[in-house]
């Protein structure tokens, strides 16, 4: 399974960045290997739908989960078609650290209220 | 000859300048291009004789022709669409409705459908050929109603424009192309700020402008020096009274609060026909 997680860096020691459309990177992690790979957020200084694209550029590199501060309304109905399901981590820690609370099934899963 | 009158920032007067200055000349057209807010018809009480939907092209994806080559998500400078696998996700509210994306597809999975964002009203208020746009409650996409206004536009009148209030893109797509601008600010430290960005904006499009103060004799004297030292057209100071604000509150125009400001205005416009003129012609000798 290949997690990203939204950070201020390329590498596991970088912050998680708390917003998904506008980080600088994902750091993806392939929890069957435990190799990890960085993708630099191409849109994130795009004008409108930097959620959507993000979504789309994990969808293509096969990631099914994903973990970030806060997701805006069209970055999450776009994981959600594409099946991802989307973990929340608290500002301030690791990647690493964020990847050990996710093992450790210690991250909430977000859930949107629909109005 | 296209007047429009823009402001920093919301509250300022610039819908009372707009109206004031309709009212005092003979026989102009007037269009609300604050599609989020028109309120110039409270002030005007127009008589609405046509309604034009306005409407955007979205596109509609047939998943069963779809490849899922990825063209159109690559194409759209909006990331209004992605593709998952064949599966295309269209987010509608982003679309600006460039139809890009329709004539890429190299499978013809993609068609238009049309999404309604508001609609455009004209009518008339006495000699006033009266127009206005207004945007859906909650839909982002402001400027393409600006744009249709601006197809409705009699070059062969007095046109003012009530802009949006700020400086983003509905503002430019208002200003943009006209003769002058009016810049309407208060006479305090944030009109001063936001006056000096919309003086920005205006400069970049290279359109001549001049500043109206609005409650003058409220705040201080930094509005005027700021407009002497960078040499900008202080073109009318509107008092601060009472009997203009208790007006406002009743929806009547300051000229019936104030008629004897209605030779300011037709003034203002003698000044303003002259310094769009000489503006324009001191931006062509610039090299
Ligand atoms: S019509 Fe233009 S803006 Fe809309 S989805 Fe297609 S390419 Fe994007
Ligand atoms: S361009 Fe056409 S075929 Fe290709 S992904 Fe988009 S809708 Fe599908």
């Amino acid at each position: 399974m290949k997690i990203a997680i939204s950070a201020c860096g390329d590498t596991l020691s970088a912050k998680t960045h708390a917003l998904f459309g506008r980080c600088d990177y994902f750091v993806i992690v392939d929890t069957e290997t435990g190799e990890s790979t960085a993708l630099k957020n191409k849109s994130a200084e795009a004008s409108t739908g930097a959620g959507p694209a993000c979504a789309q550029e994990l969808f293509n590199a096969g990631v099914t989960t994903v973990v970030s501060g806060k997701i805006g309304p069209n970055a999450y109905e776009a994981l959600k078609a594409a099946g991802a399901g989307i973990f929340l981590a608290p500002p301030g820690i690791t990647v690493q650290e964020a990847l050990d609370r996710f093992k450790a099934g210690s991250l909430s899963e977000m859930q949107i209220q629909r109005f | 000859m296209i007047i429009a009158v823009a402001s920093g920032k919301g509250g300022t007067g610039k819908t009372t300048v707009a109206v004031s200055l309709a009212l005092s000349l003979n026989g102009v057209q007037f269009a609300d291009c604050d599609v989020e807010e028109p309120n110039a018809a409270i002030f005007l009480q127009p008589t609405i004789t046509e309604q034009i939907p306005v409407t955007l092209p979205v596109p509609e994806i047939d998943e069963t022709k779809c490849s899922g080559c990825g063209k159109c998500t690559d194409l759209c400078a909006y990331n209004a669409l992605i593709v998952l696998g064949t599966r295309v996700l269209v987010f509608p509210h982003m679309c600006h409705g460039c139809g890009g994306c329709t004539i890429i597809c190299p499978e013809r999975a993609i068609t238009e459908k049309p999404r309604a964002i508001g609609m455009i009203e004209k009518g008339h208020a006495l000699s006033i050929a009266f127009m206005q746009g207004t945007l859906n409650v909650g839909d982002p996409m402001a400027t393409p109603i600006i744009k249709q206004l601006r197809k409705h536009l009699d070059r062969s009148k007095i046109v003012i424009l009530d802009s949006p209030p700020g400086t983003s893109c509905p503002v430019i797509e208002t200003v943009r192309e006209s003769d002058f601008c009016i810049l309407v600010t208060e006479p305090t430290p944030f009109g001063l700020h936001d006056l000096q960005l919309a003086v920005a904006t205006v400069r970049e499009l290279h359109v001549p402008f001049g500043v109206i103060i609005n409650c003058a004799g409220i705040g201080d004297d930094a509005v005027e020096n700021y407009c002497r030292r960078e040499s900008i057209p202080l073109l009318m100071k509107i008092p601060w009274e009472r009997r203009i604000a208790e007006g406002y509150s009743r929806g009547e125009p300051i000229m019936s609060v104030m008629p004897e400001l209605k030779q300011a205005f037709i003034n203002l416009h003698t000044t303003i026909a002259a310094a769009s003129r000489s503006q324009s012609q001191t931006a062509l000798k610039e090299p």
